[in-house]
């Protein structure tokens, strides 16, 4: 029940692009396709889930015991970027067709707050995230997958709502990213409401 | 201290080992001249090629889809090098790129 409200709680409560607006780049540059959304979505999941467990890990093993929590941003910075180079390597691999679409979003998870936000939160910060102040190892990941489930969620809908746009009739001058921005203004009004739930 | 130390060290050497056996397990076979031109390129990544990254550039460069005058933090110097270079560089089946200036 625990796990449940937790995932729950990260999917859509304390949604990472709509609540808490980490990775809004991403969010607005590849979701004009619902492919490359869905792709961006299960890369930045992968990031996500491991570069967490390992920072959770990292940083309750070795650095509070050590007195050097000091180094968890340079830490978890490292082992982020390790991440995004195997996540790029593995696309490029078995896929160039998601490698040419993602292009230059694929490099810069690295770079996307809500990577390196989640990592923070779960540890450096968890206190305000979690009733004790040591989290255990499986809600920290129950979380992390939860964040990163309702990231990918939250991007393909946007992409299929933006698909769906380009049927419509827009004025010229709110085309591309003005409507994209206001589509995103309702779709977090609406993720508001979840928090009335809890 | 030498916590600091050891600690930097054995986390970004396993974390190299790590890359460099993903590197060999994903290894793909490409252009060799694609990682030349892109060391030649201004590596800004501004995007004011029209193409994302400098690697997506240097790519388009080699489809004979662009014209290396795209490239708007280059001058003229880097523009002769790269055509100098693959002008006197073939690929694997001995082709030659039309280079547009």
């Amino acid at each position: 029940m625990e796990y449940i409200a937790i995932a729950f709680g990260a999917i859509f409560v304390n949604n990472v692009v709509l609540k808490q607006f980490y990775g809004l780049c991403p969010f607005l540059g590849v979701s004009t396709k619902k492919s490359s959304a869905l792709s961006m979505g299960m890369a930045v999941t992968f990031v996500i889930t491991f570069s967490t467990m390992i920072a959770y890990a990292l940083y309750s093993q070795v650095l509070v015991p050590n007195d050097i929590t000091y180094l968890s941003t340079i830490t978890f910075i490292l082992v982020i970027a390790s991440f995004v180079q195997l996540v790029e390597m593995f696309i490029k691999k078995f896929s160039s067709s998601i490698y040419s679409a993602l292009g230059v979003y694929l490099p810069l998870i690295t770079t996307n707050c809500a990577v390196l936000g989640v990592a923070i939160d779960t540890t450096v910060n968890s206190s305000k995230l979690f009733n004790t102040t040591t989290p255990g190892f499986w809600q920290v990941t129950v979380y992390a997958v939860g964040i990163s489930i309702g990231y990918a969620f939250v991007i393909f809908l946007f992409s299929a709502i933006r698909e769906e746009m380009d049927a419509y009739p827009i004025k010229r001058n709110w085309q591309g990213i003005p409507i994209a921005l206001i589509v995103a203004f309702i779709m977090a009004m609406i993720f508001y409401g979840f928090g009335g739930i809890v | 201290m030498t916590t600091v130390i050891i600690l930097a060290l054995v986390i970004s050497a396993s974390l190299a080992i790590l890359l460099s056996l993903a590197s060999v397990v994903f290894h793909v076979d490409e252009d060799p001249r694609l990682q030349d031109v892109v060391d030649m390129l201004p590596n800004q990544n501004c995007g004011l090629c029209g193409n994302p990254g400098c690697r997506a550039m240097a790519q388009a460069i080699l489809n004979e889809d662009a014209k290396l005058t795209q490239c708007k933090p280059g001058d003229q110097a880097m523009r002769e090098e790269i055509k100098e270079y693959l002008e006197t560089t073939p690929n694997e089946e001995g082709e030659f790129v039309k280079v547009k200036m």
